[in-house]
């Protein structure tokens, strides 16, 4: 009987003190409450940011946080139209080859220094110096004496002065009508900055704790957890209607169940989710028709692949509504475009490639498709609605006697394999939108890696041409007559075969008011509630 | 004894320098490019590609940059993150204690509840009740830790209300300790849950083992209390094996616990792990893995020494 009481009593105290410590911590509250006063807007993201250094990362996820911080020259309406930010105003010349920024004296660091032209110029230096990784050099190419200095045969850049300190002059070697889209990007401070060498500017304290004129300031940033922000009151825009922000990082299950809670106020939603958030109170739901794009990019270097009639039937051959309605639930587009902003540049005269198997085969059979031939797949993991089409496309491709393997693995490995060209087919999601000149980087002739992202070697001398005339012409009409040819073209040719274009799904706290969501994608606008994050009120 | 951990010190670093070479030549035979991983697609070019890969040092021949990394190493200095360029002890130092945290207090849970049970299903072998912490323990093995980890979330999070979802602590609140604590329940729950059921097993047949033996029996025939005997004769020898299993789960834990960090966004050595391979940032994954091989090393090292401690049978000379 003593064993039996021995253990008696071991269990006893066991499930005791689990308990007692269970209920102990459950029952006590969260701390940090913040004063009821205080107007906070909790908001969730996927991913943390990369970096806090805008020099040395530009993904969607790291720029949202800047776009909080660190300040730019203009910013982007809701119509897409170019509106003041640190610049008041800016003057182009008629021939289109000088730029002219003038700099509001109300423009002030965190600090209170004034924001200056040699921050700017400051900036555009180390975006193009090779110490920093040169990570834009690209959109900067078009400016005088660029190419000199990134070299390293010139100390500066002789395109860029800046007369006084609120004006900033940038001379282009050859008119560039996207050229405010290619410098839309973010200034750092020359008073903290200018003295640093471009190779030692990653591994500053600046970045730990930096010091911006944007609408909020970097409070604290929990690595992989969260950022907390503060209004800036010397923002030039204006303060914001919030007093404190979060950013919130996390997985897409984890913040849904923090916006049920009410812990969050503004995060993202899975499409097959949709339904269930539409019956939750206090809440709505923002479907919203975004611009990235998901392709289906073709091997045009492949010579079986080289007949555009092979890509057309792929094309016919693909259920794709039937791809947004079962893996998107409705929650999504069928395109045939290869970019759907800005609107002026979309063509309305595009053939629609319906689902037409027969069509399908009748083309491949006119382009002598050998049924013997088996084309590889290459499908990047990290969506579900990519990895869930994968199939689609293989049985839709088979059903007209196209074998297809299908060849899943992590993104950085089907980037390497798409870049060097080993592939026939992969998918990957584009977010074209600021200027149709961006998507010069998938199909202009000289683009093919290294340089861009022509990874079929697509080539079309008309295509070559429109897209060199639309960089030069500076009138709107004309370009907008140029880039419908050159969309026009690209439906027929099919370089890649748009997919379908899944919505931009956010739940939002009825208590956040002043939503105003923007369809386009931008730098630093992953988020199209957060586009206008000074209007946004937190009401009690 | 000192000459027995200087032996053992010895053998490690060379074994531990030769696993970094394995790990160098693994990493970068990997497909995928860190340097294509950082240029937004639009942003592409050449020029922009090239300035990126000396920037980080891949234009260089492998056995340069392993030799580099080497030489670096001896000054301590782990190298720089491909991503944001923070120093890699920086970047894996602040996953440490998160790691510690979780894996500290799974493996304290599951030590509070293993032996006990373990003891209990041992000394009532075959009893009803020990059929039933079988069945338990099979049921924490046999489940899924994402899905025990999702329904800790909805149960307890979502219809009950009591606990946070995930993270480390609530926005703004990261001071409080009671705040830590709240966030730290589930995910120390359902990562111990499963160390639980497998040192539960092991505590069984330990035990099970040892009242087999002859000194309890004389124990026993001494006509010692059944307390004594348990928690005194038995108990001390039976928990020498379970030093083991725990020991090597440490290290095991702090870079396996990859699935209870994600669901619970915790920021530990796991999700780390993950990040780094998702960018290719090789600098940082070779950090995680010199931490845990060195871990792996202490761990072991440390049950031997606890074997001494427990067991005055045992002896390094």
């Amino acid at each position: 009987m003593a064993k039996r009481n021995a253990l008696r009593s071991l269990l006893a105290s066991v499930l005791v003190g689990l308990l007692m410590s269970a209920l102990l911590i459950a029952g006590c509250s969260g701390g940090g409450q913040r004063a009821a006063a205080e107007k906070v807007l909790k908001v969730g993201m996927w991913s943390p940011p990369k970096s806090l250094n805008p020099l040395a990362v530009d993904d969607a996820y790291s720029t949202q946080l800047f776009d909080f911080i660190y300040p730019k020259l203009f910013r982007f309406d809701h119509s897409l139209e170019p509106v003041p930010y640190l610049a008041t105003s800016w003057d182009i010349t008629p021939d289109g080859k000088t730029y002219t920024f003038h700099l509001s004296p109300d423009a002030v660091w965190e600090d209170g220094e004034p924001v200056t032209s040699a921050d700017v110029a400051m900036t555009l230096r180390l975006m193009a110096d090779k110490g920093t990784g040169a990570l834009l050099y690209t959109n900067l190419q078009s400016i005088v004496g660029i190419a000199a200095y990134h070299d390293g045969t010139a100390g500066s850049i002789s395109g860029i002065t800046t007369p006084d300190v609120s004006t900033v002059v940038i001379n282009l070697k050859e008119p560039n009508a996207a050229f405010l889209g290619n410098i839309y990007y973010y200034i750092l401070p020359e008073h903290i900055l200018g003295d640093v060498a471009a190779a030692d500017i990653d591994q500053n304290p600046y970045f730990k704790a930096p010091v911006g004129a944007g609408p909020f300031k970097l409070v604290k940033y929990e690595t992989g957890q969260y950022a907390e922000f503060a209004a800036n009151d010397k923002c030039v825009l204006g303060r914001p209607k919030v007093d404190r922000l979060y950013l919130q990082f996390g997985n897409q299950d984890a913040l849904m169940a923090s916006l049920e809670k009410g812990e969050l106020d503004v995060a993202p939603i899975a499409a097959g989710d949709v339904e269930r958030f539409k019956d939750i109170k206090k809440l709505s739901v923002i479907s919203e028709p975004s611009v990235s794009i998901q392709m289906l990019h073709v091997n045009s270097a492949k010579p079986y692949l080289a007949d555009k009639r092979v890509r057309q039937a792929f094309a016919y051959a693909l259920d794709r509504q039937g791809i947004v309605d079962t893996l998107l639930e409705g929650q999504g587009t069928v395109v045939d475009s290869h970019y759907l902003s800005p609107e002026w540049a979309v063509s309305s005269n595009l053939k629609h490639y319906d689902y037409n198997p027969d069509k399908a085969k009748q083309l491949l059979s006119e382009a002598g498709w050998d049924s013997s031939r088996e084309i590889v797949l290459r499908v990047p993991t990290g969506d579900k609605a990519r990895e869930g089409s994968a199939p689609i496309i293989k049985a839709g491709l088979e059903s007209v006697g196209v074998k297809v393997k299908i060849e899943m693995a992590d993104f950085p490995t089907v980037l390497k394999a798409a870049r060097s060209g080993d592939f026939d087919l992969t998918i990957i999601g584009w977010p074209f939108g600021l200027d149709p000149d961006m998507t010069s980087i998938g199909f202009e002739s000289k683009n093919v890696p290294l340089n861009g992202w022509n990874i079929g070697h697509y080539a079309n001398d008309r295509v070559d041409e429109l897209l060199a005339q639309g960089r030069l012409t500076t009138s709107l009409d004309e370009r907008r007559r140029i880039y419908h040819e050159y969309q026009e073209i690209l439906n027929e040719d099919l370089p890649w075969i748009p997919l379908f274009c899944p919505n931009n799904i956010f739940g939002v706290s009825d208590k956040v008011t002043g939503v105003n969501p923007i369809t386009y994608y931008v730098w630093g606008q992953m988020n199209p509630v957060l586009w206008n994050v000074n209007e946004l009120e937190v009401t009690q | 004894m000192l000459a027995y951990v200087g032996r053992r010190l010895l053998s490690s670093i060379l074994l531990i320098l030769g696993l970094t070479v394995v790990t160098f030549i693994i990493l970068n035979a990997m497909p995928g490019d860190p340097a294509e991983m950082m240029i937004s697609p639009l942003h592409m070019s050449q020029e922009a590609y090239q300035a990126k890969r000396e920037l980080l040092g891949l234009d260089r021949p492998l056995p340069v940059r392993y030799v580099n990394w080497l030489s670096e190493l001896s000054h301590g200095n782990l190298g720089y993150s491909y991503v944001d360029g923070r120093p890699v002890l920086e970047r894996v130092g602040e996953r440490l204690m998160p790691s510690l945290q979780l894996v500290l207090g799974a493996l304290l849970v599951a030590i509070l509840v293993s032996v006990p049970l373990g003891i209990i299903a041992a000394v009532r072998k075959n009893s009803r009740l020990d059929y039933t912490l079988t069945g338990f323990t099979l049921f924490c093995i046999s489940i899924p830790s994402f899905f025990l980890g999702l329904l800790a979330i909805y149960v307890l999070a979502l219809k009950l209300d009591i606990l946070p979802v995930g993270g480390m602590y609530s926005l703004g609140g990261s001071g409080d300790i009671l705040d830590r604590l709240r966030h730290l329940v589930m995910p120390v729950l359902v990562l111990g849950l499963m160390q639980t059921a497998v040192l539960t097993r092991y505590m069984r047949s330990s035990m099970l083992e040892v009242l087999n033996q002859d000194f309890i029996r004389t124990a026993r025939a001494k006509g010692l209390r059944e307390r004594l005997v348990l928690f005194k004769h038995a108990l001390r020898n039976a928990i020498i094996p379970i030093i083991t299993v725990v020991a090597v789960s440490v290290p095991q834990l702090f870079g396996g616990a990859v699935i209870t960090e994600q669901i619970f966004q915790w920021p530990g050595i796991g999700s780390l792990t993950l990040e780094a391979l998702a960018a290719r940032d090789y600098p940082i994954l070779m950090g995680i893995n010199l931490l845990l091989a060195l871990m792996v090393f202490v761990c072991n090292l440390a049950a031997d020494l606890l074997y001494a401690a427990v067991d005055p049978r045992i002896r390094y000379d």
